[in-house]
């Protein structure tokens, strides 16, 4: 696990090297693996055996950071003080050890990795983009422990300390050289490691400079009055991210300007208790589920049929070059795909592939890619306005206007160019698929795929089986997804799918609490407190209240004497009928859209659903903005709309921006406690109507005790 | 006309717990622990035991000798609503000095006596480790102008000018220190004090610090005489001339305290539940007789301990033969020595179970916390009356009398 290797000159190198794994990690065992080595080092050393080390890994990257499992799966705060405070130790002895210790960072070195890097005396990266470098953790609701966050900041000094952590802030190479978190830059491996065998010549004992008398934490001291100011501010800032739902980054600032007005070794006392309180907390097991091992069960394909090859598409058609077509075009090309564009018209295409260009000037302009790129990349769309340019696409995706009708012509209308294997997909986020794939002369190619917009930003594909999909068209609808660099989630074909159905439930919730006589401003309110990125009323607005009605009503056509009115609803007529306020597009909706200012509430709200005198507490207005979303997510799991519980958590997360912090829609009901949230949502069935019925699945579930 | 009723309330403590000492150093045991959650944590032990309700609270007083930094700002009200008091509760802090731990319970009782307000929360707190020594210094000392005038000169000056005044020898006090840390020791290894005292524990409920922190080293016959006068060079500095400038018929000043007779700083803090006899759920633990703040000459300035014991006992209306059990501050052992010989006090009731030299000086924190001990000496021995006292800075002193009430 760690190879040992002295040469003549008295250099170790110690190179880690785990078993059966693709990276490196740092886990207890790997805690407990240094303590002989370092006890074995520091005989050397008292023997006069020892002129330096130098550590460095097998493996491509060169330590990729802690061990999650074990941090997810652990509950006892004592396990994991005692875990983090051993890390604590073995870094500590190793700056200690009285002889040159290099890190030779070979490859990406992240969390616990970093960690290890910033423990040695220097450090030598390889120059290569690719690899990254810094501590992440934030973003799986953890922070560094091992002593990361307190050398860092006796490294930088608290402001950039701070704008690194908060954000999990990730650098290359040569960024973390600019902030002298890297010392020297090597071309390649054998450079790397001369670097670190030269270093070591020219030094004897060296001490890390918080090990030397004089040294204090660089820039401006933590009782200074400006360092008081920023992190006030700073501390306001990020409750306007997080509205207090994360406390990861909340216990990297408490961390940061504690430990700044203390010494060194207290500090690292205090980064292990709150990386314990972190750990054992919900949130991070929350974001850990959601974010490492929900996402890694999509990346590992869990929800693609076995036994088909990889679908490589190597040119791709795509109808409508609309917003979503020309964002979709923009990916495929991005992602080195063929494209061709279609529109009534080459005009209203060339528009299309404008789009594209618009976006890769700004990413010029960001030093993202070179004018070359752009034109590599441009050239691969080819616009038209003839299906017969789709005859050797091995995919074509129609992303037309929402509408039945105009879909089917389009389909009908590529169809006859396209061969027999050519997959065939939709765009749609409301209409059945099995009856799109009725204008297709091969259904069994048929599929969904819900792109999100803008499509370029939005990271989901909600991919949809129709009764007719084949196996191997989902096992290639999946690859496509993935080769553009998109998450996909698989569902079945039911009236609204997944996302788009609860995402309504939310949106009709906010609208019923309106109708009621809530305040406007509370519910948006509770909604974002609630960490949701947008309220009911706002995102009413965006995707246009008219739209909304469309929706609800097919739904009743469909349903006929199945379907309950929701109370919410009244609200789409009146908006629409009595007041013509439809939106976002109209510039008027629930909220006024001023010319160059921001949005506000529309002060005729007030007057057309007039505000009870009492209002409801706050707490049951955020149950039922959030449990009318969860409960829908459950039914679709209970449906078999969704089929897999990390698609159901994943697709809530990226799709709509669900609460992040809860892990999801049916995390959410982990999180909550499944007998506490059957407990509420009965009360709010009593209280508010059937759309808060308890799924018979959850009541199932607590007999057998289960989770999800 | 409205009767004017002259009858004063009686005034009742009815919970009281500390934290262990923890000792001034980047590694003693409460120094990787935010102040405020000295307060948080009894807080949570007065929830817990529930015998004075939180609910109705009138004021929360706060003594801290070094509001700064991590102590700064309204830190009162600012610890009070952090750590969950209700909003309507009045709070406020007294600082500067070492008494305004006994401060608060003066203020807070004759408000009480009045009929002003029923029921006080009176805190010391002071987190000695994590507070800047800069911090701590004020213009008496740095100031040339109020120095000179006011004939500055350091508490160990003083402390050794009391002990040449009093003619008390350098075996006298070591004598005396080694006594009282060895008691201290035993009754922190029976647990002695474990009744009112909360262990502290970090957020994620594992321990940081179960007892008090003492120097055992003081424990050590040769250690403690090697030790070297530890006044002599600033005495000889000038504040020696400065302190005989004003008792010229002294001649010189013997040095006689070392490390090892002085207390040094400790962080800790005490919390204790006041009011009107019915203010508590639970029958009161103690009656509060009196509380004395004092002042008198700066330079001998521990030596008007003596006056504040006085006015306390006067106020009271008690001799001093009726005190069972003494506990006075050991900020120097000269301090401590000088109320034994005065009042002729038997050892056996006095600092019995040790003090300052042992574990500390926690300025503001000491006095309430001195009282959470003197409860528990008097239930261990069935005692009554029990007396708490210490010196202040530059002529400052506090005292006050407690009687412990049958359950």
């Amino acid at each position: 696990m760690i190879r040992y290797k002295k040469d003549t000159s008295n250099v170790v190198v110690l190179t880690l090297d785990m078993a059966n794994r693709k990276n490196n990690i740092i886990n207890h065992e790997v805690g407990r693996a240094f303590i002989p080595v370092l006890a074995h080092l520091n005989r050397e050393r008292k023997k006069g055996e020892l002129t330096g080390v130098i550590i460095t890994s097998a493996k491509q990257s060169f330590l990729s950071g802690g061990d999650l499992k074990y941090l997810y799966e652990s509950k006892d705060v004592e396990d994991i003080h005692s875990y983090v405070t051993k890390l604590i130790e073995v870094f500590r002895s190793l700056e200690r050890l009285q002889v040159p210790v290099v890190a030779a960072i070979n490859g990406t070195a992240l969390g616990s990795g970093f960690e290890l890097c910033l423990a040695t005396h220097h450090r030598v990266c390889i120059n290569d983009p690719n690899i990254m470098l810094g501590s992440p953790e934030v973003s799986l609701g953890l922070m560094p422990g091992g002593g990361g966050l307190i050398r860092t900041l006796w490294k930088l000094g608290i402001m950039p300390t701070i704008d690194l952590l908060t954000k999990g802030r990730l650098l290359n190479p040569l960024e973390a050289r600019d902030l002298n978190l890297i010392d020297e830059l090597a071309y390649d491996r054998g450079d790397m490691m001369r670097k670190a065998r030269a270093w070591i010549e020219g030094q004897t004992a060296p001490k890390q400079p918080w090990d030397t008398d004089k040294h204090s934490i660089p820039g401006l001291p933590a009782d200074h009055p400006e360092t008081r100011a920023a992190v006030a501010k700073a501390s306001a800032r990020l409750f306007k991210e997080t509205r207090g739902n994360y406390p990861a980054p909340q216990k990297i600032l408490e961390t940061i300007v504690e430990a700044a007005g203390l010494d060194f070794d207290t500090g690292m006392q205090i980064e292990a208790r709150n990386f314990t309180e972190l750990i054992a907390g919900k949130t991070a097991k929350n974001l850990m589920k959601a974010f490492w091992f929900d996402f890694n069960a999509i990346k590992a394909a869990s929800s693609r049929p076995k036994g088909y090859g990889r679908f490589r598409p190597y040119k791709v058609g795509i109808i409508g070059a609309g917003m979503m077509g020309s964002g979709i075009a923009h990916i495929c090309a991005k992602a080195g795909l063929k494209v061709v564009l279609k529109d009534v018209s080459r005009v209203i295409a060339d528009k299309g592939k404008q789009y594209s260009a618009q976006l890769l000037q700004q990413e010029i302009e960001t030093g993202k890619i070179t004018d070359d790129d752009m034109e590599l990349i441009l050239q691969k769309i080819q616009t038209t306005e003839s299906a017969s340019d789709f005859e050797d696409c091995d995919l074509v995706i129609e992303a037309v206007f929402e509408n039945r009708m105009l879909k089917g012509q389009v389909t009908r209308e590529a169809d006859q160019f396209l061969h027999s294997d050519t997959l065939m997909a939709s765009n749609t986020s409301t209409i059945p698929i099995t009856d799109l794939a009725k204008s297709s002369m091969r259904p069994e190619n048929f599929i969904g795929m819900h792109f999100f917009s803008p499509v370029e930003k939005m990271q989901l594909v909600e991919i949809i089986k129709g009764e007719s999909t084949s196996r191997e068209s989902l096992a290639r609808a999946f690859d496509f997804v993935k080769q553009v660099g998109k998450t996909p989630i698989v569902v079945n074909d039911r009236r609204g799918f997944y996302t788009t159905r609860v995402l309504n439930r939310f949106i009709l919730e906010g609208l019923a609490l309106l109708q009621e006589g809530q305040k406007a401003a509370t519910i948006e309110q509770m909604s974002l407190l609630s960490g949701m990125p947008v309220g009911p009323l706002a995102l009413s607005d965006e995707v246009s209240i008219r739209l909304l009605r469309d929706i609800e009503t097919q739904a009743e056509r469909d349903l006929g004497e199945a379907y309950i009115m929701h109370p919410g609803f009244p609200v789409l007529d009146k908006m629409i009928d009595e007041l013509d306020r439809t939106g976002k597009s109209k510039k008027a909706g629930f909220y006024t859209y001023p010319d160059k200012e921001e949005k506000y509430l529309w002060e005729g709200l007030s007057y057309h659903f007039p505000e009870n005198a009492e209002q409801l507490d706050l707490q049951t207005i955020t149950y039922r903005l959030m449990f009318s979303q969860v409960i829908e997510a459950v039914r679709c799991y209970e449906e078999g709309v969704v089929m897999a519980v990390h698609d159901a958590n994943v697709g809530a997360i990226l799709g709509w921006g669900f609460a992040p912090f809860k892990g999801g829609t049916l995390q959410y009901v982990n999180d909550f406690g499944l007998s506490a949230f059957i407990e509420v949502a009965t009360d709010l069935e009593a209280r508010f109507g059937p759309r808060f019925k308890v799924p018979a699945l959850l009541l199932e579930m607590e007999k057998s005790g289960t989770h999800f | 006309m409205a009767q004017h009723s002259t009858k004063k309330q009686a005034v009742f403590i009815f919970e009281a717990y500390r934290t262990p000492h923890g000792s001034n150093r980047v590694n003693g045991g409460l120094h990787a622990l935010k102040p405020v959650h000295l307060l948080t944590r009894l807080i949570h032990r007065f929830r817990a035991e529930d015998r004075f309700p939180l609910a109705n609270l009138d004021a929360f007083y706060l003594g801290c000798t070094y509001p700064f930094d991590e102590q700064g700002g309204n830190m009162a009200r600012t610890y009070a609503l952090f750590s969950g008091l209700p909003e309507n509760c009045f709070a406020t802090q007294f600082s500067g000095d070492p008494t305004t731990g006994l401060q608060t319970l003066f203020y807070a009782a004759e408000a009480i006596q009045q009929g002003t307000i029923q029921r006080a929360l009176c805190c010391g707190l002071e987190s000695n480790s994590r507070i800047k020594d800069t911090d701590k210094i004020g213009p008496i000392a740095f100031d040339p102008e109020m120095a000179l005038r006011l004939a500055y000169v350091p508490p160990g000056i003083s402390a050794d000018l009391l002990a040449t005044k009093m003619g008390m020898t350098r075996s006298e006090l070591d004598g005396y220190t080694f006594n009282s840390v060895s008691q201290a020791k035993t009754a922190i290894e029976n647990g002695r004090f474990d009744h009112r005292m909360i262990p502290i524990r970090d957020q994620n409920g594992l321990s940081i610090l179960e007892k008090d922190e003492y120097q055992e080293q003081k424990l050590d016959l040769d250690w403690l005489q090697d030790q070297t006068p530890a006044y002599k060079a600033i005495g000889n500095e000038g504040f020696d001339a400065r302190a005989l400038s004003k008792y010229p018929e002294l001649g010189r000043i013997f040095h006689v305290h070392t490390q090892a007779s002085r207390a040094g700083f400790a962080d800790g803090a005490a919390l204790l539940g006041i009011g009107v006899q019915d203010a508590g759920t639970h029958p009161p633990l103690a009656k509060l007789h009196g509380v004395s703040l004092i002042g008198g000459e700066p330079i001998l300035g521990p030596s008007n301990l003596i006056q504040a014991i006085e006015a306390v006992l006067q106020k009271t209306n008690l001799a001093s033969s009726a005190i069972d059990i003494w506990e006075t501050d050991e900020k120097f052992a000269a301090n401590a020595l000088l109320v034994r010989k005065h009042f002729e006090l038997d050892p056996e009731q006095h600092n019995t179970w040790g003090g300052d030299l042992a574990w500390g000086d926690s300025a503001a924190a000491a006095g309430p916390m001195m009282i959470c001990n003197a409860l528990e000496r008097l239930n261990s021995t069935k005692k009554k009356i029990a007396l708490v006292a210490l010196s202040g800075l530059s002529g400052l002193a506090a005292a006050c009398i407690i009687e412990r009430l049958e359950p």
